[in-house]
Protein backbone atom coordinates (compact mmCIF):
# COMPACT_ATOMS: atom_id res chain seq x y z
CA UNK A 1 0.00 0.00 0.00
CA UNK A 2 2.12 2.91 -1.18
CA UNK A 3 -0.23 5.51 0.27
CA UNK A 4 0.00 3.96 3.73
CA UNK A 5 3.77 3.95 3.39
CA UNK A 6 3.71 7.59 2.32
CA UNK A 7 1.48 8.52 5.22
CA UNK A 8 3.80 6.72 7.62
CA UNK A 9 6.76 8.55 6.12
CA UNK A 10 5.09 11.94 6.43
CA UNK A 11 4.07 11.20 10.00
CA UNK A 12 7.58 10.11 10.90
CA UNK A 13 8.84 13.43 9.54
CA UNK A 14 6.50 15.28 11.85
CA UNK A 15 7.60 13.16 14.79
CA UNK A 16 11.27 13.64 13.97
CA UNK A 17 11.11 17.43 14.07
CA UNK A 18 10.19 17.80 17.76
CA UNK A 19 12.80 15.13 18.57
CA UNK A 20 15.46 17.35 17.00
CA UNK A 21 14.32 20.23 19.16
CA UNK A 22 15.58 18.48 22.30
CA UNK A 23 18.54 20.30 23.81
CA UNK A 24 21.88 18.87 22.68
CA UNK A 25 24.50 18.32 25.38
CA UNK A 26 27.37 20.32 23.83
CA UNK A 27 26.53 23.72 22.38
CA UNK A 28 26.11 23.22 18.64
CA UNK A 29 27.25 26.15 16.53
CA UNK A 30 26.77 26.51 12.79
CA UNK A 31 29.32 28.59 10.89
CA UNK A 32 30.47 29.14 7.31
CA UNK A 33 34.08 28.13 6.59
CA UNK A 34 35.13 31.56 5.28
CA UNK A 35 37.05 34.55 6.58
CA UNK A 36 33.87 36.14 7.96
CA UNK A 37 33.71 33.37 10.59
CA UNK A 38 37.36 33.66 11.58
CA UNK A 39 36.31 34.35 15.18
CA UNK A 40 35.08 30.80 15.50
CA UNK A 41 38.42 29.27 14.50
CA UNK A 42 40.37 31.64 16.74
CA UNK A 43 38.12 30.99 19.75
CA UNK A 44 38.63 27.26 19.24
CA UNK A 45 42.41 27.42 18.62
CA UNK A 46 43.02 29.76 21.56
CA UNK A 47 40.76 27.77 23.88
CA UNK A 48 38.35 30.64 24.57
CA UNK A 49 35.28 28.39 24.48
CA UNK A 50 36.83 25.96 26.97
CA UNK A 51 37.95 28.86 29.18
CA UNK A 52 34.30 29.95 29.37
CA UNK A 53 33.29 26.42 30.35
CA UNK A 54 31.63 25.75 27.02
CA UNK A 55 31.76 22.47 25.13
CA UNK A 56 31.23 23.69 21.59
CA UNK A 57 30.55 21.39 18.67
CA UNK A 58 30.97 23.33 15.44
CA UNK A 59 29.28 22.49 12.16
CA UNK A 60 30.73 23.98 8.97
CA UNK A 61 27.72 24.76 6.81
CA UNK A 62 26.99 26.26 3.41
CA UNK A 63 25.32 29.47 4.45
CA UNK A 64 22.54 31.21 6.29
CA UNK A 65 19.91 29.44 4.20
CA UNK A 66 20.96 26.13 5.78
CA UNK A 67 21.94 27.44 9.19
CA UNK A 68 18.70 29.34 9.91
CA UNK A 69 16.40 26.30 9.61
CA UNK A 70 18.78 24.33 11.85
CA UNK A 71 18.68 27.06 14.50
CA UNK A 72 14.90 27.36 14.17
CA UNK A 73 14.49 23.60 14.60
CA UNK A 74 16.78 23.55 17.64
CA UNK A 75 19.41 21.39 15.95
CA UNK A 76 21.88 24.25 16.44
CA UNK A 77 21.92 26.54 19.46
CA UNK A 78 23.79 29.35 17.73
CA UNK A 79 24.56 30.05 14.11
CA UNK A 80 26.32 32.60 11.95
CA UNK A 81 24.31 34.42 9.33
CA UNK A 82 24.60 37.43 7.12
CA UNK A 83 22.61 40.39 8.35
CA UNK A 84 20.01 40.55 5.59
CA UNK A 85 18.85 36.96 6.13
CA UNK A 86 18.13 37.69 9.79
CA UNK A 87 16.42 40.96 8.87
CA UNK A 88 14.14 39.15 6.40
CA UNK A 89 13.52 36.26 8.81
CA UNK A 90 12.52 38.73 11.52
CA UNK A 91 10.10 40.43 9.14
CA UNK A 92 8.51 37.04 8.43
CA UNK A 93 7.96 36.33 12.11
CA UNK A 94 11.05 34.28 12.98
CA UNK A 95 12.24 34.75 16.53
CA UNK A 96 15.92 35.35 15.68
CA UNK A 97 18.30 37.89 17.16
CA UNK A 98 22.03 38.54 17.01
CA UNK A 99 23.72 37.87 20.33
CA UNK A 100 27.21 38.85 19.18
CA UNK A 101 28.61 40.70 16.17
CA UNK A 102 30.34 38.58 13.55
CA UNK A 103 31.99 40.81 11.01
CA UNK A 104 31.82 44.43 9.97
CA UNK A 105 32.65 46.08 6.69
CA UNK A 106 34.49 49.39 6.87
CA UNK A 107 34.77 51.41 3.68
CA UNK A 108 38.37 51.93 2.63
CA UNK A 109 40.01 49.57 5.09
CA UNK A 110 37.87 46.47 5.53
CA UNK A 111 36.05 46.01 2.23
CA UNK A 112 35.66 42.27 1.91
CA UNK A 113 33.38 42.68 -1.10
CA UNK A 114 34.20 44.17 -4.47
CA UNK A 115 32.45 44.63 -7.78
CA UNK A 116 34.69 43.05 -10.42
CA UNK A 117 34.72 43.14 -14.20
CA UNK A 118 36.91 41.03 -16.49
CA UNK A 119 40.42 42.46 -16.89
CA UNK A 120 39.76 43.29 -20.56
CA UNK A 121 36.28 44.71 -20.00
CA UNK A 122 35.47 48.00 -21.74
CA UNK A 123 33.15 48.92 -18.85
CA UNK A 124 34.63 51.64 -16.67
CA UNK A 125 31.76 52.65 -14.39
CA UNK A 126 28.68 51.20 -12.72
CA UNK A 127 26.54 53.23 -15.13
CA UNK A 128 28.13 51.23 -17.93
CA UNK A 129 26.46 48.11 -16.54
CA UNK A 130 22.97 49.27 -17.55
CA UNK A 131 21.36 46.46 -19.53
CA UNK A 132 24.18 44.10 -18.60
CA UNK A 133 24.13 41.00 -16.39
CA UNK A 134 25.85 40.92 -13.01
CA UNK A 135 26.49 37.86 -10.84
CA UNK A 136 25.49 37.90 -7.17
CA UNK A 137 25.74 34.90 -4.87
CA UNK A 138 22.11 34.98 -3.81
CA UNK A 139 19.18 37.04 -4.98
CA UNK A 140 17.03 38.67 -2.36
CA UNK A 141 20.06 39.18 -0.16
CA UNK A 142 22.57 41.76 0.99
CA UNK A 143 24.31 41.73 -2.38
CA UNK A 144 21.13 42.31 -4.38
CA UNK A 145 20.32 45.30 -2.15
CA UNK A 146 23.88 46.57 -2.63
CA UNK A 147 23.70 46.29 -6.43
CA UNK A 148 20.35 48.10 -6.57
CA UNK A 149 21.78 50.89 -4.43
CA UNK A 150 24.92 51.09 -6.58
CA UNK A 151 22.84 51.38 -9.74
CA UNK A 152 20.77 54.16 -8.26
CA UNK A 153 23.87 56.01 -7.10
CA UNK A 154 25.32 55.73 -10.61
CA UNK A 155 22.21 57.43 -11.96
CA UNK A 156 20.62 54.43 -13.66
CA UNK A 157 17.36 52.68 -12.70
CA UNK A 158 17.83 50.26 -9.78
CA UNK A 159 16.59 47.38 -11.95
CA UNK A 160 18.49 48.40 -15.08
CA UNK A 161 21.10 45.79 -14.20
CA UNK A 162 20.05 42.16 -14.59
CA UNK A 163 21.15 40.08 -11.62
CA UNK A 164 21.74 36.33 -11.77
CA UNK A 165 22.70 33.90 -9.05
CA UNK A 166 26.16 32.41 -9.33
CA UNK A 167 27.99 30.82 -6.40
CA UNK A 168 31.06 32.86 -5.35
CA UNK A 169 33.61 30.25 -6.51
CA UNK A 170 32.05 30.14 -10.01
CA UNK A 171 31.89 33.89 -10.59
CA UNK A 172 35.31 34.29 -12.16
CA UNK A 173 34.47 31.48 -14.59
CA UNK A 174 31.11 33.03 -15.45
CA UNK A 175 32.86 36.33 -16.21
CA UNK A 176 35.49 34.62 -18.33
CA UNK A 177 32.74 32.85 -20.30
CA UNK A 178 30.94 36.11 -20.86
CA UNK A 179 27.78 34.85 -19.14
CA UNK A 180 27.98 37.87 -16.84
CA UNK A 181 29.67 41.19 -17.44
CA UNK A 182 30.49 41.84 -13.78
CA UNK A 183 30.40 40.04 -10.45
CA UNK A 184 29.81 41.22 -6.91
CA UNK A 185 32.16 38.90 -5.10
CA UNK A 186 34.03 38.68 -1.81
CA UNK A 187 37.33 37.60 -0.36
CA UNK A 188 39.29 35.48 -1.03
CA UNK A 189 37.86 35.47 -4.56
CA UNK A 190 38.48 39.20 -5.04
CA UNK A 191 42.20 38.96 -4.30
CA UNK A 192 42.50 35.68 -6.17
CA UNK A 193 40.92 36.95 -9.40
CA UNK A 194 42.67 40.31 -9.31
CA UNK A 195 46.12 38.93 -8.50
CA UNK A 196 45.78 36.34 -11.28
CA UNK A 197 45.09 39.20 -13.67
CA UNK A 198 41.66 37.78 -14.52
CA UNK A 199 39.65 40.71 -13.24
CA UNK A 200 39.84 44.32 -12.21
CA UNK A 201 37.93 46.21 -9.56
CA UNK A 202 35.07 48.37 -10.79
CA UNK A 203 33.92 49.41 -7.32
CA UNK A 204 35.95 48.65 -4.20
CA UNK A 205 33.15 49.46 -1.73
CA UNK A 206 29.94 48.11 -3.28
CA UNK A 207 28.23 48.07 0.12
CA UNK A 208 28.80 51.77 0.77
CA UNK A 209 25.04 52.45 0.75
CA UNK A 210 24.75 50.62 4.07
CA UNK A 211 26.97 53.21 5.74
CA UNK A 212 30.31 52.52 7.34
CA UNK A 213 30.86 50.45 9.35
CA UNK A 214 27.97 48.09 8.56
CA UNK A 215 27.32 44.68 10.05
CA UNK A 216 28.01 41.97 7.46
CA UNK A 217 26.79 39.22 9.72
CA UNK A 218 26.90 37.84 13.20
CA UNK A 219 26.12 35.12 15.69
CA UNK A 220 22.41 34.63 16.13
CA UNK A 221 20.04 32.43 18.07
CA UNK A 222 16.35 32.26 18.80
CA UNK A 223 15.40 34.87 21.38
CA UNK A 224 13.64 32.08 23.25
CA UNK A 225 16.87 30.10 23.34
CA UNK A 226 18.87 33.09 24.62
CA UNK A 227 16.30 33.56 27.37
CA UNK A 228 16.39 29.90 28.39
CA UNK A 229 20.19 29.58 28.13
CA UNK A 230 21.45 32.89 29.56
CA UNK A 231 24.74 31.50 30.88
CA UNK A 232 25.65 29.70 27.67
CA UNK A 233 24.65 32.65 25.50
CA UNK A 234 26.73 35.07 27.59
CA UNK A 235 29.72 32.71 27.69
CA UNK A 236 29.60 32.33 23.91
CA UNK A 237 29.38 36.09 23.39
CA UNK A 238 32.40 36.58 25.68
CA UNK A 239 34.41 33.90 23.85
CA UNK A 240 33.84 35.41 20.40
CA UNK A 241 34.53 38.91 21.76
CA UNK A 242 37.88 37.63 23.05
CA UNK A 243 38.52 36.13 19.63
CA UNK A 244 37.72 39.51 18.05
CA UNK A 245 40.24 41.18 20.36
CA UNK A 246 42.83 38.54 19.47
CA UNK A 247 42.33 39.08 15.72
CA UNK A 248 42.71 42.82 16.24
CA UNK A 249 45.94 42.39 18.22
CA UNK A 250 47.48 39.50 16.24
CA UNK A 251 46.42 39.84 12.61
CA UNK A 252 49.29 37.71 11.28
CA UNK A 253 48.55 34.84 13.65
CA UNK A 254 44.85 35.14 12.84
CA UNK A 255 45.60 34.83 9.11
CA UNK A 256 47.68 31.73 9.80
CA UNK A 257 44.78 30.16 11.67
CA UNK A 258 42.46 31.07 8.79
CA UNK A 259 44.74 29.47 6.23
CA UNK A 260 45.14 26.29 8.30
CA UNK A 261 41.46 25.90 9.05
CA UNK A 262 39.97 26.82 5.67
CA UNK A 263 42.74 25.25 3.53
CA UNK A 264 43.22 28.65 1.95
CA UNK A 265 46.64 29.01 0.32
CA UNK A 266 48.88 30.85 2.86
CA UNK A 267 49.99 33.45 0.32
CA UNK A 268 46.31 34.23 -0.42
CA UNK A 269 45.41 34.25 3.29
CA UNK A 270 48.20 36.78 3.85
CA UNK A 271 46.91 39.09 1.12
CA UNK A 272 43.12 39.09 1.42
CA UNK A 273 41.17 41.87 3.09
CA UNK A 274 39.60 40.76 6.36
CA UNK A 275 36.44 42.27 7.81
CA UNK A 276 36.67 44.07 11.13
CA UNK A 277 35.55 42.06 14.12
CA UNK A 278 33.87 44.37 16.62
CA UNK A 279 33.47 43.31 20.23
CA UNK A 280 30.00 44.66 20.88
CA UNK A 281 26.76 45.03 18.96
CA UNK A 282 26.03 48.47 17.59
CA UNK A 283 22.49 49.11 16.30
CA UNK A 284 23.90 51.82 14.04
CA UNK A 285 25.85 49.19 12.06
CA UNK A 286 22.50 47.53 11.24
CA UNK A 287 20.23 50.49 10.61
CA UNK A 288 21.68 51.24 7.18
CA UNK A 289 21.27 47.64 6.03
CA UNK A 290 17.64 47.62 7.17
CA UNK A 291 16.94 50.92 5.40
CA UNK A 292 18.52 49.86 2.11
CA UNK A 293 16.72 46.50 2.23
CA UNK A 294 13.42 48.31 2.67
CA UNK A 295 14.23 50.88 0.01
CA UNK A 296 14.78 48.23 -2.65
CA UNK A 297 11.81 46.06 -1.84
CA UNK A 298 13.49 43.17 -0.05
CA UNK A 299 11.73 44.25 3.11
CA UNK A 300 8.13 45.50 3.25
CA UNK A 301 8.93 48.19 5.81
CA UNK A 302 11.92 49.14 7.99
CA UNK A 303 12.03 48.38 11.71
CA UNK A 304 14.28 49.50 14.59
CA UNK A 305 17.58 47.60 14.60
CA UNK A 306 17.19 46.90 18.32
CA UNK A 307 14.45 44.38 17.49
CA UNK A 308 17.00 41.90 16.21
CA UNK A 309 19.75 42.55 18.73
CA UNK A 310 19.68 40.58 21.94
CA UNK A 311 23.08 40.77 23.59
CA UNK A 312 22.96 38.59 26.69
CA UNK A 313 23.78 40.17 30.03
CA UNK A 314 27.56 39.86 30.46
CA UNK B 1 -14.87 4.59 -6.49
CA UNK B 2 -11.14 3.94 -6.62
CA UNK B 3 -10.48 7.58 -7.49
CA UNK B 4 -12.76 8.75 -4.68
CA UNK B 5 -10.90 6.79 -1.99
CA UNK B 6 -7.64 8.27 -3.27
CA UNK B 7 -9.05 11.76 -2.94
CA UNK B 8 -10.26 10.98 0.59
CA UNK B 9 -6.73 9.92 1.60
CA UNK B 10 -5.35 13.11 0.06
CA UNK B 11 -7.83 15.23 2.02
CA UNK B 12 -7.04 13.29 5.21
CA UNK B 13 -3.31 13.97 4.76
CA UNK B 14 -4.01 17.66 4.23
CA UNK B 15 -6.19 17.57 7.36
CA UNK B 16 -3.41 15.97 9.40
CA UNK B 17 -0.96 18.62 8.14
CA UNK B 18 -3.41 21.40 9.03
CA UNK B 19 -3.96 20.04 12.56
CA UNK B 20 -0.30 19.29 13.26
CA UNK B 21 0.66 22.80 12.19
CA UNK B 22 -2.18 24.58 13.98
CA UNK B 23 -1.56 22.64 17.18
CA UNK B 24 2.01 23.93 17.15
CA UNK B 25 3.53 20.42 17.14
CA UNK B 26 6.00 21.67 14.54
CA UNK B 27 7.35 25.11 13.79
CA UNK B 28 4.43 26.97 12.24
CA UNK B 29 6.91 29.10 10.35
CA UNK B 30 8.39 26.14 8.48
CA UNK B 31 5.21 24.05 8.30
CA UNK B 32 2.50 26.64 7.78
CA UNK B 33 -1.06 25.23 7.80
CA UNK B 34 -2.27 23.94 4.43
CA UNK B 35 -5.00 26.58 4.48
CA UNK B 36 -2.39 29.36 4.68
CA UNK B 37 -0.45 27.84 1.79
CA UNK B 38 -3.66 27.42 -0.21
CA UNK B 39 -4.53 31.08 0.27
CA UNK B 40 -1.06 32.20 -0.84
CA UNK B 41 -1.19 29.72 -3.72
CA UNK B 42 -4.47 31.18 -4.91
CA UNK B 43 -3.25 34.75 -4.59
CA UNK B 44 -0.01 34.07 -6.50
CA UNK B 45 -1.90 32.11 -9.14
CA UNK B 46 -4.52 34.77 -9.76
CA UNK B 47 -1.90 37.52 -9.84
CA UNK B 48 -0.06 35.55 -12.50
CA UNK B 49 3.24 35.32 -10.61
CA UNK B 50 3.37 31.53 -10.38
CA UNK B 51 1.88 30.80 -13.81
CA UNK B 52 4.53 33.05 -15.38
CA UNK B 53 7.40 31.32 -13.57
CA UNK B 54 5.97 27.84 -14.19
CA UNK B 55 5.38 28.76 -17.83
CA UNK B 56 9.07 29.49 -18.32
CA UNK B 57 10.04 26.21 -16.72
CA UNK B 58 7.45 24.37 -18.81
CA UNK B 59 8.67 25.99 -22.04
CA UNK B 60 12.27 25.00 -21.32
CA UNK B 61 11.27 21.46 -20.40
CA UNK B 62 9.19 21.03 -23.56
CA UNK B 63 11.88 22.48 -25.82
CA UNK B 64 14.49 20.17 -24.28
CA UNK B 65 12.19 17.17 -24.50
CA UNK B 66 11.38 17.74 -28.17
CA UNK B 67 15.01 18.33 -29.05
CA UNK B 68 15.90 15.07 -27.30
CA UNK B 69 13.15 13.26 -29.21
CA UNK B 70 14.41 14.58 -32.54
CA UNK B 71 17.98 13.57 -31.70
CA UNK B 72 17.50 10.31 -29.84
CA UNK B 73 14.51 8.87 -31.72
CA UNK B 74 16.11 8.40 -35.16
CA UNK B 75 19.46 7.49 -33.64
CA UNK B 76 17.82 4.82 -31.47
CA UNK B 77 15.86 3.38 -34.39
CA UNK B 78 19.09 3.28 -36.38
CA UNK B 79 20.96 1.53 -33.57
CA UNK B 80 18.11 -0.92 -33.14
CA UNK B 81 18.10 -1.91 -36.80
CA UNK B 82 21.76 -1.76 -37.70
CA UNK B 83 24.13 -4.13 -35.95
CA UNK B 84 27.11 -2.12 -37.13
CA UNK B 85 25.82 1.20 -35.78
CA UNK B 86 24.85 -0.47 -32.53
CA UNK B 87 28.31 -2.00 -32.06
CA UNK B 88 29.83 1.38 -32.81
CA UNK B 89 27.78 3.42 -30.33
CA UNK B 90 26.67 1.06 -27.56
CA UNK B 91 29.85 1.31 -25.44
CA UNK B 92 29.72 5.10 -25.47
CA UNK B 93 26.01 5.14 -24.69
CA UNK B 94 26.37 2.65 -21.85
CA UNK B 95 29.18 4.69 -20.35
CA UNK B 96 27.40 8.04 -20.44
CA UNK B 97 23.85 6.85 -19.76
CA UNK B 98 24.24 6.13 -16.02
CA UNK B 99 25.58 9.64 -15.30
CA UNK B 100 22.84 11.39 -13.28
CA UNK B 101 21.82 14.53 -15.22
CA UNK B 102 22.25 16.88 -12.22
CA UNK B 103 25.90 15.82 -12.15
CA UNK B 104 26.50 17.37 -15.57
CA UNK B 105 25.18 20.80 -14.50
CA UNK B 106 28.54 22.02 -13.13
CA UNK B 107 30.34 20.89 -16.28
CA UNK B 108 27.65 22.44 -18.46
CA UNK B 109 28.07 25.71 -16.55
CA UNK B 110 31.80 25.70 -17.28
CA UNK B 111 31.30 24.92 -20.95
CA UNK B 112 28.21 26.93 -21.73
CA UNK B 113 27.90 29.50 -18.97
CA UNK B 114 24.65 29.99 -17.11
CA UNK B 115 22.29 30.99 -19.87
CA UNK B 116 19.49 29.23 -21.71
CA UNK B 117 21.85 27.06 -23.73
CA UNK B 118 23.22 25.50 -20.54
CA UNK B 119 19.75 24.77 -19.18
CA UNK B 120 18.49 23.36 -22.47
CA UNK B 121 21.48 21.14 -23.04
CA UNK B 122 21.19 19.63 -19.58
CA UNK B 123 17.49 18.91 -20.20
CA UNK B 124 18.31 17.37 -23.57
CA UNK B 125 20.99 15.25 -21.89
CA UNK B 126 18.51 14.02 -19.29
CA UNK B 127 15.79 13.16 -21.82
CA UNK B 128 18.08 11.77 -24.49
CA UNK B 129 18.85 8.40 -22.95
CA UNK B 130 15.38 7.18 -21.89
CA UNK B 131 14.15 7.99 -25.41
CA UNK B 132 17.20 6.42 -27.03
CA UNK B 133 16.91 3.21 -25.03
CA UNK B 134 13.19 2.98 -25.77
CA UNK B 135 13.84 3.44 -29.49
CA UNK B 136 16.71 0.93 -29.59
CA UNK B 137 14.71 -1.71 -27.71
CA UNK B 138 11.64 -1.15 -29.81
CA UNK B 139 13.45 -1.33 -33.12
CA UNK B 140 15.55 -4.31 -32.05
CA UNK B 141 12.59 -6.40 -30.96
CA UNK B 142 10.50 -6.07 -34.05
CA UNK B 143 8.83 -9.42 -34.67
CA UNK B 144 11.21 -11.25 -37.10
CA UNK B 145 8.19 -12.43 -39.07
CA UNK B 146 7.32 -8.82 -39.88
CA UNK B 147 10.73 -8.21 -41.33
CA UNK B 148 10.67 -11.41 -43.37
CA UNK B 149 7.25 -10.57 -44.68
CA UNK B 150 8.38 -7.06 -45.52
CA UNK B 151 11.42 -8.47 -47.30
CA UNK B 152 9.23 -10.97 -49.18
CA UNK B 153 7.03 -8.11 -50.41
CA UNK B 154 10.14 -6.20 -51.43
CA UNK B 155 9.51 -3.13 -49.27
CA UNK B 156 11.89 -0.24 -49.75
CA UNK B 157 13.98 0.90 -46.80
CA UNK B 158 11.78 3.90 -46.09
CA UNK B 159 8.66 1.77 -46.35
CA UNK B 160 10.20 -0.71 -43.94
CA UNK B 161 11.06 2.07 -41.52
CA UNK B 162 7.75 3.93 -41.53
CA UNK B 163 5.46 1.00 -42.24
CA UNK B 164 6.93 -1.71 -40.06
CA UNK B 165 9.71 -0.71 -37.67
CA UNK B 166 8.33 2.60 -36.41
CA UNK B 167 4.86 1.26 -35.57
CA UNK B 168 6.32 -1.88 -34.00
CA UNK B 169 8.80 0.15 -31.98
CA UNK B 170 6.11 2.68 -31.08
CA UNK B 171 5.09 1.36 -27.66
CA UNK B 172 8.68 0.99 -26.50
CA UNK B 173 9.60 4.41 -27.86
CA UNK B 174 6.52 5.84 -26.14
CA UNK B 175 7.52 4.23 -22.85
CA UNK B 176 10.96 5.84 -23.13
CA UNK B 177 9.37 9.17 -23.96
CA UNK B 178 7.08 8.92 -20.97
CA UNK B 179 10.07 8.30 -18.70
CA UNK B 180 11.71 11.38 -20.15
CA UNK B 181 8.77 13.71 -19.40
CA UNK B 182 9.23 13.96 -15.61
CA UNK B 183 13.00 13.97 -16.14
CA UNK B 184 12.66 17.06 -18.31
CA UNK B 185 10.73 18.88 -15.58
CA UNK B 186 13.05 17.75 -12.79
CA UNK B 187 16.17 18.85 -14.60
CA UNK B 188 14.59 22.10 -15.78
CA UNK B 189 13.85 22.97 -12.14
CA UNK B 190 17.30 21.90 -10.98
CA UNK B 191 19.04 23.94 -13.65
CA UNK B 192 17.03 26.96 -12.54
CA UNK B 193 18.40 26.60 -9.05
CA UNK B 194 21.85 27.67 -10.25
CA UNK B 195 22.69 30.77 -12.19
CA UNK B 196 19.12 31.71 -12.97
CA UNK B 197 16.91 34.70 -12.47
CA UNK B 198 13.60 33.16 -13.51
CA UNK B 199 11.64 29.93 -13.57
CA UNK B 200 9.80 28.07 -10.86
CA UNK B 201 12.97 26.39 -9.53
CA UNK B 202 14.55 29.77 -9.05
CA UNK B 203 11.36 31.09 -7.46
CA UNK B 204 11.19 28.28 -4.89
CA UNK B 205 14.81 28.76 -3.91
CA UNK B 206 14.46 32.51 -3.64
CA UNK B 207 11.40 32.21 -1.40
CA UNK B 208 13.24 29.77 0.86
CA UNK B 209 16.22 32.13 1.10
CA UNK B 210 14.05 35.09 1.99
CA UNK B 211 12.00 33.11 4.52
CA UNK B 212 8.81 33.47 2.49
CA UNK B 213 7.83 29.92 3.42
CA UNK B 214 4.14 29.77 2.35
CA UNK B 215 5.20 31.22 -1.04
CA UNK B 216 7.87 28.51 -1.27
CA UNK B 217 5.31 25.74 -0.70
CA UNK B 218 2.95 27.38 -3.18
CA UNK B 219 5.73 27.12 -5.78
CA UNK B 220 6.25 23.46 -4.93
CA UNK B 221 2.51 22.86 -5.25
CA UNK B 222 2.52 24.46 -8.69
CA UNK B 223 5.28 22.10 -9.73
CA UNK B 224 3.28 19.14 -8.51
CA UNK B 225 0.27 20.23 -10.50
CA UNK B 226 2.39 20.99 -13.56
CA UNK B 227 3.98 17.54 -13.38
CA UNK B 228 0.63 15.86 -12.95
CA UNK B 229 -0.82 17.77 -15.88
CA UNK B 230 2.13 16.92 -18.14
CA UNK B 231 1.97 13.23 -17.27
CA UNK B 232 -1.77 13.05 -17.85
CA UNK B 233 -1.52 14.92 -21.15
CA UNK B 234 1.31 12.72 -22.38
CA UNK B 235 -0.51 9.52 -21.37
CA UNK B 236 -3.68 10.67 -23.10
CA UNK B 237 -1.76 11.63 -26.21
CA UNK B 238 0.22 8.43 -26.36
CA UNK B 239 -2.72 6.14 -25.79
CA UNK B 240 -4.56 7.89 -28.59
CA UNK B 241 -1.52 7.58 -30.84
CA UNK B 242 -1.11 3.90 -29.98
CA UNK B 243 -4.78 3.02 -29.84
CA UNK B 244 -4.26 0.27 -32.41
CA UNK B 245 -1.75 -1.48 -30.18
CA UNK B 246 -3.18 -4.35 -28.14
CA UNK B 247 -0.51 -4.42 -25.46
CA UNK B 248 -0.64 -0.69 -24.85
CA UNK B 249 -4.39 -0.70 -24.50
CA UNK B 250 -4.55 -3.75 -22.29
CA UNK B 251 -2.32 -2.30 -19.65
CA UNK B 252 1.33 -2.51 -20.70
CA UNK B 253 1.32 1.22 -21.11
CA UNK B 254 -1.08 2.21 -18.42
Amino acid sequence: MPIAALAAFVLSLFLAVPALAADPAPLKVGYIPVGDCLQYYVAEEEGYFAAEGLAVAGAAMKGGAVIAPAVEGGELGIGWSNTVSIILAHAKGFDFAFLAPGAEGVAGTNDVHALLVPADSPITSVAGLAGKTVAVNTLGNINEAAMRALAQKAGIAPDAIRLVEVPFPDMAGAMAKGSVQAALTLEPFVTDAVSRGAAKVLDPSPHAAFGSPYLIGGWFAKKGWIKSHPAEAAAFARAVAKAAAFIDANPEKARQILSQRTKLAPELAAKIVLPRFPQSLDPKALAGVIDVSARFGLLAKPFPAAEILDAPAQ
Amino acid sequence: MKRLSGIIVLCALAGVWECVSRAGLVSKLYFPPVSTIAAVFWELTVSGTLPAQAGETFARAVAGLLAALVLAGPLGLGMGTSRRLSALLTPAVELVRPVPPPAVIPAAMLLLGIGTSMKLSVIVFACFFPILVGAVDGARHVEPGFRLTAAAYGLRRSQLLFGVILPAAGPSLAAGFRTAVPMALIVAVLSEMVGASSGIGHYILRMQRTFAIPEMYAGVAWLGILGLGCNLAVERGLSRLLRWHEGWKSGMGR
